[in-house]
């Protein structure tokens, strides 16, 4: 089921009365059996991945927890691997055997791949994370092993975060979702402000700028360097207002039943380095790759390499380590190496940013900046505004050979800007102007909180009258074609 | 004490509600009263057909109609007061509403409709598009009718004013200040297409293309009722139709063309003439002729024009 959906809208009011009318005991049974529906209403027989999945992580958790030694890791690592493997399956069978078999036909071998046209289920990579993170944490002894196979279940497919995140972990959703929550006023409207947000990010901004990006990217061979750069840029805020608008909605559904959700948002494009962006932008997947590679690998690594200089052997370990998780990263967001390269990119910027910090330091001294000064602040948000969109280009285009070309033609600022045909000027204009509008609200947000409240305003006309301008622009501006959220496919 | 907390969340859900109608109402009617005043756009356009239009020849399609038929021609030749009332983008639903709406006020002395081969295509597109028709849900029941198709809850969304003139505002105050270069409803490209962006392609307009995907795509049965709807309106009615393929700049096989058969049989059924001007040797690949592969330019339409005219000539004249 899709959050932009009439049908969710019905589908939200009903469980949400539901739950506050029926008992708590009962509440985890609804949550399972609302949760069950919205899944199904894409695929219903995928719904057995999941069972297959929750059933192996419900029994590995116990048997985890009850061993100690080898057996531990052995009921560890068979969670991981059928989690693993349900995901390698369905994500990248396809991927692999397609470039086994260009390999084979680069020898000169001959072999015949059957692609098994598989359908991807929905958020299978949010969810089968989500699980391992459930056997990760009662193997480090973090959180004791759920023993209600139901509440195991309503912690792997909650709904509001079932297809796309935030990615929970265990010792923060569990309770909660144990934990009796009463109806309140303020936290239930709290709720749907947050989802009223996230409606306004995905319909009236992404949905609008999808426009002109799909426009551009769909004939990209005909389109200028200049209007490839502005689909770009524009894909950059695309990408982040749908992503954080569906957050925004799964946040705001669960918190008018009392549960909290993580953040998985904080103003990604106002970071100042793209190490600031990683910890800004999807932040719950960030978490995951830090917390279960990135630092595992560090360890393993600084026990196991000999390095007298210990500059050299802490950029050599950070290096690895973010090579091998942005590489990662990118793979889980696809079966294409364009997604790798785009993880790559980012890992390869990261570790420069390492190497190259006394130099920046230097650079800045020499100018007689002041690390917070505000013009050192603006130049640092627009270059890391600038890469980050560069890289979204990998993202966005279908192959490397496109995303190559694409480049190409924006490095050369070729020919005119397009518009026309079904982007005219209006819709152009639009596109722009909620670009603006977003822009300055979270300029806002990062450099003046606490003043002009509009949601927060301590005078509560004043937040009714905020409320009802949104829906009314969401029904003005807003974009009702229905599409997909991009984050679905992963 | 839940109960009390009940009773505030709802009382604020009553006030959020009494504000929105507000609102929508207010802002809703100054975009109404904006709408109406437009003077260029393809919403001044159906507005004019739907409740002002009164040529003795009106011509009725989809973009290739809009921007493939002079309708100064038509008059100089006809000697009939002519409007071209085509509306890019759209499909044989929203064309059969605009239709039998017009009908319903007026009967014109011929009405020529452009087919489009592809028509009986089944695409999410034919229904998406009939959101451009929710600023007109009231002014007649075909449209109130279709608009149902995009959605069961669309009648439910259309209660609001702004829902109705949904991504409006801008096009309203450009239309309103400013007129577009039209002739009576005919709004021309003056571009020619360029040898290179065909370069590009790899086409040779000469080398008919396949389509696979144009030989067994799934026909859409609502489409099939609207294009029969379309032509019933003609039974009674002294307004006679004319059905006209425009010219193309690549070569086709409409032979092969699903939906082009099926749309022929139906028209053949209805004994109506058919003008097909697709396989015009004048005007594949003469790319000063056209704008694009399906668009004519100025110079096109012009030619295009004089020619559907003769031959409607000679069909009245048999």
């Amino acid at each position: 089921m899709l959050f932009n959906s009439i049908h969710f809208i019905f589908f939200f009011v009903i469980v949400t009365t539901l739950y506050f009318i029926i008992p708590h005991k009962y509440r985890w049974a609804l949550i399972l059996i609302a949760s069950s529906y919205f899944y199904m209403f894409f695929i219903p027989i995928y719904i057995l991945i999941l069972l297959f999945v929750i059933t192996v992580d419900y029994f590995a958790g116990i048997l985890i927890e009850k061993h100690t030694g080898f057996k531990r890791k052995a009921f560890l690592i068979m969670s991981l691997a059928a989690n693993l493997g349900v995901l390698g399956f369905f994500k990248y069978f396809n991927f692999i055997g397609e470039n086994i078999s260009t390999i084979f036909n680069f020898l000169g071998i001959t072999n015949h791949f059957v692609d098994l046209n598989i359908i991807l289920p929905i958020g299978l990579s949010f969810h089968t994370f989500q699980a391992m993170s459930y056997t990760i944490e009662v193997y480090r002894g973090n959180y004791k092993a759920e023993r209600h196979p139901g509440i195991y279940a309503t912690y792997v497919m909650f709904y509001p975060q079932l297809v796309a995140g935030p990615i929970e972990k265990p010792q923060h959703l569990l309770p909660q979702l144990k934990s009796e929550h009463y109806f309140e006023d303020n936290r239930v409207s709290d709720g749907l402000k947050l989802m009223l947000i996230g409606f306004l990010k995905k319909l009236v901004i992404a949905d609008r700028l999808a426009i002109y990006v799909n426009t551009i990217y769909g004939h990209y061979i005909h389109h200028s360097g200049i209007s490839l750069l502005l689909a770009t840029v524009f894909f950059s805020f695309q990408i982040y207002c749908d992503f954080s608008g569906y957050t925004d909605i799964a946040r705001g559904a669960a918190r008018v039943m009392g549960i909290n959700l993580i953040e998985n948002f904080r103003l990604p494009y106002l970071s100042r380095s793209i190490t600031e962006f990683w910890r800004r932008w999807h932040i719950s997947l960030s978490v995951w790759f830090r917390d279960y590679l990135f630092l595992p690998i560090s360890y393993a690594l600084t026990r196991k390499l000999h390095i007298a200089n210990s500059k050299q052997k802490e950029i050599i370990i950070y290096g690895i380590a973010a090579l091998i998780t942005f590489f990662l990263c990118g793979l889980w967001h696809g079966a294409n190496w364009t997604f790798v390269i785009w993880g790559l990119g980012h890992g390869i910027l990261l570790l420069s940013s390492r190497i190259f910090k006394n130099t920046r330091i230097k650079i800045r001294k020499l100018f007689h900046l002041s690390s917070n000064s505000p013009l050192l602040t603006l130049f640092q948000i627009v270059f890391t505004f600038l890469v980050v969109t560069l890289l979204w280009v990998f993202f966005r285009s279908p192959n490397l050979a496109i995303s190559m070309l694409v480049l190409n033609k924006i490095f050369t600022f070729s020919g005119p800007l397009f518009i026309g045909d079904n982007v005219d000027g209006s819709s152009f204009a639009y596109s722009i102007i909620v670009i603006i509008a977003l822009v300055v609200y979270e300029i806002k947000m990062e450099f003046l909180p606490g003043r002009i409240l509009i949601f927060n305003n301590p005078k509560l006309i004043v937040r009714l009258i905020s409320i009802a301008f949104i829906i009314a622009v969401i029904f003005l501006l807003g974009v009702f074609d229905g599409s997909q959220f991009i984050y679905f496919q992963f | 004490m839940v109960k009390e907390q009940i009773i505030r969340f709802f009382k604020k859900v009553l006030i959020v509600i009494l504000l929105i109608y507000l609102v929508d109402f207010v802002l809703g009617f100054i975009l109404d009263y904006g709408f109406k005043k437009q003077k260029a756009g393809k919403f001044a356009k159906i507005e004019y057909l739907l409740h002002y239009a009164n040529e003795d020849l009106l011509l009725i399609g989809s973009s290739r109609t809009d921007k493939n038929y002079d309708s100064r021609v038509f008059e100089q030749e006809l000697g009939l007061s002519s409007y071209n009332g085509g509306i890019p983008g759209q499909g044989i639903i929203f064309l059969d509403a605009i239709t039998s709406s017009i009908l319903e006020r007026y009967q014109p002395e011929i009405i020529i409709f452009n087919l489009d081969p592809n028509i009986l295509i089944k695409s999410n597109y034919n229904y998406d598009r009939l959101s451009e028709l929710l600023p007109f849900y009231n002014d007649s029941k075909y449209i109130k009718q279709v608009v149902q198709l995009k959605s069961p809850f669309e009648k439910y969304k259309a209660i609001s004013k702004l829902y109705r003139l949904n991504s409006q505002p801008i096009n309203i105050i450009k239309n309103v200040l400013k007129s577009e270069l039209q002739y009576k409803g005919y709004r021309p490209f003056y571009e020619q297409l360029s040898p290179e962006f065909v370069a590009i392609e790899g086409l040779n307009p000469f080398e008919p293309i396949i389509e696979e995907i144009l030989i067994n795509p799934t026909i859409d049965s609502v489409c099939i009722n609207s294009f029969e709807h379309l032509l019933q309106n003609f039974n009674n009615k002294k307004t006679r139709l004319f059905i006209v393929l425009s010219p193309e700049f690549m070569k086709r096989d409409y032979s092969i063309n699903k939906s082009y058969n099926i749309a022929i049989a139906i028209v053949r059924k209805y004994n109506l003439p058919v003008i097909d001007c697709s396989i015009l040797p004048d005007f594949i690949g003469h790319y000063e002729l056209f704008r694009d592969y399906d668009h004519l330019n100025y110079a096109g339409a012009e030619k295009f024009s004089k020619i559907v005219c003769e031959k409607i000539k000679q069909i009245r004249d048999k």
